[in-house]
């Protein structure tokens, strides 16, 4: 992935200290505190919903957590969040670590709002490498869900820039990738290494162990996050970890205990679907133990060409990143769970995934306009408002 | 109401099945059937729920759900959302869970039984909530925690049992102490309503007399044995309940887990169902039938899967396959479903002809209300 300098406007708080806040439900839609400013509205008595980043689902009022990227909050099938209590298992086929860019905004967002990252397998290398704070990613949720087409989304999501009520409780950030985060005082993430050993045990049983005894041993009632990058990776797990009778009742562990503590806990894993391709039972059953399956698969060759047609292409389109990807929604939690299927969110068919450095923008996809020919670039671009010619513009997703 | 319980075109699919029958609902990745599955639990105790008098008790049925995916709290709301309350029907002694998500494979909470309130599903462990036979590994704790707190009485009743084990011999033992309490549950509901005081009496001391509630009517009544003599003996017996077996319906939410999990032989396994199948009145089981399980098949995961699926689909009365549409998606379809009658059935055409292959479109709303209809309408 490039990432290339553009004028980008700095937020305002970028330099804000990232205090948790705490969100509180029942008068969030009364909004007496919206304007009133972060160290009035962090007064610690608030013991209603004491956990910073967390926010009813619109749908059904449980708690739900952001992952970092605002479009794949956006995706879950309305809940405007991950809710609590489950788990995403991200796959991503070919070389590429997109997949790996999204865990990363995950636990960022979590060390952010003040939840307990735990990361699985990786050093603390992978800790230090997480992006910076750049400001808080569209504050004002409701006001999406309840007007499906507010005019302001598209400015909003895109240039990242603040509305005017980011002084309550962020729920998503924004993150850079080019920056490193800086830990707030008093957050860390916790490791929970594999154990490589010779022995024929399986490798994930001390993993759930680790994650079971920091659960129950945590009795304030914070939120977290657990993070296993690149499961199975040779480079990281021991050969016999994918033999099923490890694997998948480590999965089985993990969605006991995500429905034991569903106020607590979520976790996000990414798996090389080169490594483990989805036709084998091994990994169809991997997905049936996760909540919801997420699959990437990048475009090997585009890539290149596409993006040297924007740089060329001038300044109007340079708020449209060419889509690096194509993302599959398999399953998502609640929903599918329910017995729903077919198409979870009102989009047109396809997705495409775009990671800048700053945002991992899900959006649907459309072929763009060959290089060269400015009569449809041009025209594209003015059929915006008219909706005569949808197909060759990129529509946010709305709910 | 009606869209909210078992669509008219559903119905005759629902319906009491024949004794010892078999049906088999299958579901792939994005097609689950859970909701299948709670209109089954409707159809089965719905009609049983309204009438609570004990003339009529005779003749309902009661169902054992075992999930291998799911917790209790899912089933639950589900249920209630369709206006069946689990709780109330496990007081009754109509339905019964056996959980085997929360302690096959997770590492079971320490002993301190730390209570926080944050964490309402783990089970209690109490002083008492030993297993119920010695070398089973099958613990029964002291019913669920959730309707500890809102029916008193019904905290003597272990309503729930947590598998620890995921052998099969475990597991099945397990299952059968619930078949074999639900079938006799009309004693079991007079051993309540006397120890209940002696329970609310003695304070905490709850799980010790749900333990020794639970071993009693299997050891009082055996399998096979005329219940009526077991009650007698405990509590008031029952005017009419105690003369006649309650038909048990049992329903396995996919136990294809413990084969995928232990690497469990698929013979054991339909030995395992038949060995559960000679307990009950019919059986209804669902699996995953995703096609990198069933098609061509060449780990062994994927031939035992697939070994399995197919022996229990020869087996089964009815077949219930949900997938998704075929051709895309749609907003307003959420997947076929494919009814496929058993070698039998094809035979025997005097007493289900209300059966017939088919195939219908389904859709499940936000608030879980399904729809079922035919193509084209």
């Amino acid at each position: 992935m490039s990432f290339r300098k553009r004028n980008i406007v700095l937020p305002n708080n970028s330099q804000k200290t990232p205090i948790p806040q705490p969100i509180n439900a029942g008068i969030e839609g009364q909004l007496p505190l919206r304007e009133v400013h972060s160290p009035i509205t962090t007064s610690p008595p608030k013991a209603v919903q004491p956990s910073p980043g967390v926010r009813p689902s619109p749908i059904d009022g449980r708690a739900t957590i952001s992952t970092g990227a605002s479009t794949l909050d956006k995706l879950l099938a309305g809940h405007a969040g991950l809710p609590l209590g489950s788990s995403l298992l991200l796959e991503e086929s070919g070389t590429t670590d997109f997949s790996g860019a999204l865990l990363r905004y995950f636990a960022a967002e979590g060390v952010v709002q003040g939840h307990q990252v735990h990361v699985v397998g990786v050093g603390e290398q992978w800790g230090r490498e997480l992006p910076g704070l750049a400001g808080v990613a569209d504050g004002n949720p409701d006001a999406d869900i309840s007007r499906p087409n507010f005019p302001s989304d598209r400015g909003l999501s895109d240039d990242g820039s603040l509305n005017s009520t980011t002084s309550q409780a962020a729920f998503c950030h924004i993150f850079d990738l080019a920056k490193r985060l800086e830990y707030p005082a008093g957050s860390g993430i916790t490791y929970i290494p594999t154990v490589v050993n010779a022995s024929s045990s399986s490798p994930f049983h001390g993993i759930l162990e680790g994650i079971a005894t920091q659960l129950r041993s945590d009795h304030t009632g914070r939120i977290h996050r657990v993070v296993i990058p690149n499961l199975l990776s040779p480079a990281l797990y021991p050969p016999h970890a994918c033999d099923p009778t490890n694997l998948l009742p480590f999965f089985h562990g993990l969605r006991s205990l995500l429905r034991q503590f569903s106020t607590q806990l979520s976790v996000i894993m990414t798996l090389t679907l080169d490594l483990y391709p989805r036709s084998t039972g091994l990994v169809r059953w991997a997905e049936l133990l996760n909540d919801g399956v997420l699959e990437l698969t990048p475009f090997p060759h585009l890539m290149d060409s596409l993006s040297t047609s924007t740089a060329t292409s001038g300044g109007a389109n340079t708020h449209e990143q060419p889509p690096q990807g194509l993302l599959h929604v398999h399953r998502l939690p609640i929903f599918h769970e329910k017995g729903g299927g077919g198409r979870p969110n009102d989009g047109e068919g396809d997705l495409a995934f775009t990671v800048t450095r700053r945002k991992f923008t899900i959006k649907p996809f459309s072929l763009p306009p060959m290089d060269g020919d400015t009569d449809a670039q041009q025209g594209g671009a003015t059929a915006v408002g008219e909706g005569g010619n949808t197909s060759n513009t990129k529509i946010n997703i709305d709910f | 109401m009606s869209s909210r319980t078992i669509p008219p075109l559903l119905e005759p699919y629902t319906r009491l099945p024949p004794s010892t029958s078999l049906t088999l609902l299958t579901s792939v990745l994005s097609a689950s059937t859970n909701w299948l599955v709670l209109r089954y639990l409707y159809a089965a105790l719905a009609s049983a729920g309204q009438q609570q008098d004990e003339a009529s008790a005779e003749s309902d049925v009661a169902v054992v759900l075992v999930s291998f995916l799911r917790d209790g709290e899912f089933w639950r709301e589900g249920a209630r959302r369709m206006g069946l309350d689990l709780r109330r029907l496990a007081v009754q002694g109509r339905f019964a869970f056996v959980d085997g998500l929360t302690e096959l494979f997770a590492p079971p909470a320490s002993q301190s039984p730390s209570a926080s309130p944050s964490y309402p599903i783990r089970p209690a462990r109490g002083p008492g909530a030993v297993p119920p036979r010695g070398p089973l590994g099958v613990q029964a704790p002291g019913g669920a925690p959730i309707s500890a707190a809102s029916a008193p009485t019904a905290a003597s009743i272990p309503q729930t049992t947590v598998l620890d084990s995921p052998k099969l011999e475990s597991v099945g033992e397990s299952i059968k102490v619930q078949i074999r309490r639900l079938r006799t549950a009309t004693q079991g509901q007079a051993q309540t309503q006397t120890q209940s005081p002696a329970s609310v009496g003695s304070g905490l001391n709850g799980p010790r007399s749900a333990a020794s509630s639970a071993r009693a009517p299997p050891a009082a009544a055996p399998f096979g044995a005329a219940p009526a003599g077991g009650g007698a003996g405990s509590g008031r017996p029952s005017v009419s309940g105690s003369q006649q077996e309650r038909k048990v319906l049992l329903i396995v939410d996919q136990p294809d887990v413990l084969l995928a999990t232990t690497g469990v032989n698929a013979t054991d396994m339909v030995n395992w169902v038949f060995g559960l199948r000679e307990q009950v009145h019919s059986t209804t089981i669902t699996l995953a039938a995703d096609a990198p399980l069933v098609q061509s098949p060449t780990t062994p995961l994927e031939q035992a899967h697939a070994s399995f699926l197919l022996s229990l689909a020869h087996q089964a009365r009815l077949t219930v396959s949900l997938r998704l549409l075929d051709t895309g998606t749609a907003k307003d379809v959420s997947g076929v479903m494919q009814f496929t009658r058993g070698a039998d059935e094809l035979d025997d055409k005097t007493e289900d002809e209300h059966l017939e292959d088919k195939e219908l479109l389904y859709f499940i709303a936000a608030d879980g209300a399904a729809k079922v209809f035919e193509r084209g309408t």
